[in-house]
């Protein structure tokens, strides 16, 4: 009885120490993995910096070639561009108003 | 040996105590001032530019946009040779030597800036030379798709005493601060080479920009007038002109042409008195154009009729002044009012404002909109004053009633012709049809009618008696076949020095089509025209040939018009 007791407290507290390093160890690697995983993505977002700017820099590329690209619609469709052009093909403005003033009769009544 | 222990520790403590000391001293009480260094060396602060409105037609084409532009400056402790660079800069960007060395005299400080608004490709010939001490900021600068068409509606962008850009003139000074938006504000941690360091807090204060105008101006509408109106300055050698061109039913402004003109791009390089819009900021007498609506005024208070007729026999005395008509001759008895209209007699309006009265004359002309602004959405808009009650003697309603002695703006004058066109209403005229917000939002404007100053029939007769007139009167031969159009001469002295000059006249025609529902009221002014003094062989000539190509543009055809 006596020796069935104390086996048993021998092996709770060698339970107990291996608990306590297995918890120990978990903690430990665990401190370990995250400070690498800061490292690391420390080291991505420090160069993701040089990333963004080069982004920033494209939108800015693009969006001056939209406003330029607007401007030339623009130009070209300006009616003094539209108008010199149309003169230098040959075509002429026509102010001559044309219009039919009645309707004509299907056929004129005769005797 | 214990007592070197002690002596060791001791030392360690106060060595520990020290670093203590001063770290407490760099983290606590000094940790503002050094968090302020600190971010001065890391921490970015940068604008967020609001890009300026733009400015649209009523069919959506940009009349006005925006683009890069560069600001020139010099930083004159780099200067190698001074003569040199101002000799590069005058030759390059087109700016008088003396000017460009007058700036930099007068300067005070080492960073000079010289000019604004410089187009990338003259940059480009100043990069080319690389001369010492020139540098060069990215601004802002408004494009203008149709070159100056339209300028002194849109008028321009310049530096206000802050150098900052101010609209100034026309729809860019009204609109100012809606066009201009609000710029805004980015603070952002760097690194060494200037690349954000992402994991850094940043803060953002957004720019919004400035709002879009779309116009009710028509852009077709608008360079018909122009190319008219300037084809006739230069055929009869005037000195300048205006066309304003109406929604009668609206008051919304379809073309408003006013010249001399300016280039907005250069504006510098014009006239201060050419930025002025004359539509709205020039006063001139009407003559006969007024008689319409004092004729209206007669017969909507009953007591006139187009077929009142009065005894014509010659010229009429008033306060001791002669009053004759305007070519002497006189159509005896049975001279009926339609008759007075259409021979454009002075002496015929002085009977029909005997008739009406002081007093009411004075009313109508009140109520007409004549004396106050029309609060139209431009800057440069100013009314000339008319004289109180008390002021005005016998001689004065008489020459009132054929449009002398009485100052009115062209735009006062069309808005109130409008009113025989529209049924008897006075609208509001604006320019603006709707502002788009940079969220998408739209805010429309609505048209405004201000109060009625006719009965319907009364404007119905008194169109009538216009047909007549443009059928009948003096322009008839120039008026296009089959088209029924409402219109009046009107030829005006101009007033100097307490005396009419009988060599400077203002020739203008009004007159609106079709006349069953108005499409458009146009006024046209000729001012000191050369060739001819009468209304009739300048302003009415103009008048058909821009109303020509505006049927044609609209559809119209005669038989529409009746």
């Amino acid at each position: 009885m006596e020796y069935t007791a104390q086996y048993y407290r021998h092996n709770n507290a060698s339970l107990g120490r291996k608990k306590f390093i297995l918890i120990n160890s978990i903690l430990v690697c665990l401190i370990i993995g995250l400070s690498v995983l800061q490292v690391i993505i420390l080291n991505h977002d420090s160069t993701s910096g040089e990333k963004l700017t080069l982004l920033n820099r494209e939108i800015n590329k693009y969006s001056a070639e939209i406003v330029d690209l607007d401007q030339e619609i623009a130009s070209f469709s300006a009616l003094s561009s539209v108008s010199q052009k149309a003169s230098e093909s040959g075509f002429l403005s026509n102010t001559q108003l044309v219009t039919l003033t009645t309707e004509s009769p299907l056929a004129y009544k005769t005797r | 040996m214990h007592k070197r222990i002690y002596v060791v520790f001791i030392v360690f403590v106060l060595g520990f105590m020290a670093v203590i000391a001063r770290l407490f001293y760099w983290q606590i009480l000094s940790f503002d001032r050094l968090k302020g260094i600190a971010d001065d060396q890391t921490v970015h602060a940068s604008s967020i530019y609001a890009k300026r409105g733009r400015i649209f037609s009523s069919d959506g084409a940009a009349i006005v946009m925006n683009r890069k532009g560069y600001m020139v400056f010099v930083e004159k402790d780099k200067i190698k040779n001074q003569t040199d660079l101002i000799k590069s800069l005058s030759g390059v960007l087109t700016i008088p030597e003396s000017t460009l060395s007058g700036k930099l005299s007068n300067s005070l400080s080492n960073w000079t800036p010289l000019v604004n608004k410089i187009s990338e490709d003259k940059i480009k010939k100043l990069e080319s030379s690389t001369i010492p001490g020139l540098g060069f900021l990215e601004e802002s600068n408004r494009y203008y798709p149709e070159g100056s068409m339209a300028a002194n509606i849109i008028g321009f962008v310049g530096k206000n005493s802050k150098g900052l850009d101010q609209g100034y003139f026309g729809l860019e000074g009204f609109y100012d601060e809606q066009l201009r938006g609000r710029d805004g504000m980015i603070k952002q941690e760097k690194d060494a080479i200037g690349n954000p360091i992402l994991l850094e807090k940043m803060s953002e204060l957004p720019s919004e920009d400035g709002r879009d105008l779309y116009l009710t101006i028509d852009k077709t509408v608008q360079y018909i007038a122009e190319a008219k109106l300037k084809e006739s300055i230069e055929e009869y050698q005037a000195k300048g002109g205006t066309v304003t061109i109406m929604e009668p039913q609206t008051g919304a402004i379809l073309g408003m042409v006013s010249y001399p003109s300016y280039d907005p791009t250069d504006y510098g390089n014009y006239p201060a008195e050419f930025y002025i819009n004359s539509v709205v900021g020039s006063s001139y007498e009407p003559g006969s154009t007024f008689k319409v609506l004092v004729m209206a005024a007669a017969i909507n208070e009953g007591v006139l009729t187009p077929d009142t007729t009065y005894n014509e026999d010659g010229p009429v005395n008033i306060g001791g002044y002669t009053i004759r008509t305007w070519n002497n001759q006189y159509n005896g008895p049975y001279t009926s009012m339609t008759d007075v209209l259409v021979h454009s007699s002075n002496v015929g309006m002085v009977f029909a404002q005997s008739k009406l009265g002081g007093e009411k004359l004075l009313s109508y002309i009140k109520n007409l909109g004549f004396g106050e602004n029309t609060d139209i959405d431009l800057q440069d808009e100013s009314s000339p004053a008319i004289r109180s009650g008390r002021e005005w003697r016998q001689i004065d309603f008489a020459t009132a009633s054929f449009g002398q002695g009485i100052a009115v703006t062209p735009l006062q004058m069309v808005r109130a012709v409008a009113s025989i066109a529209n049924g008897g209403k006075l609208v509001k005229p604006y320019l603006v049809k709707k502002i788009k917000l940079s969220n998408g939002r739209e805010i429309e404007m609505k048209p405004t009618v201000i109060r009625t100053v006719f009965k319907k029939e009364t404007a119905t007769k008194i169109a009538q008696i216009m047909v007549h007139a443009v059928d009948d009167g003096e322009a008839h031969r120039l008026k296009p076949a089959g088209f029924n159009i409402a219109g009046k001469t009107g030829t005006a002295q101009i007033p100097i020095a307490g005396h009419y000059d009988p060599t400077k006249t203002i020739a203008s025609f009004v007159g609106f089509a079709p006349v069953d529902n108005p499409k458009f009221i146009m006024l046209v002014t000729i001012n000191e025209p050369s060739t001819s003094q009468w209304g009739s062989e300048t302003a009415a000539p103009t008048f058909f040939n821009i109303a020509k190509e505006l049927f044609s543009y609209y559809g119209i055809s005669p038989s529409s018009g009746g």
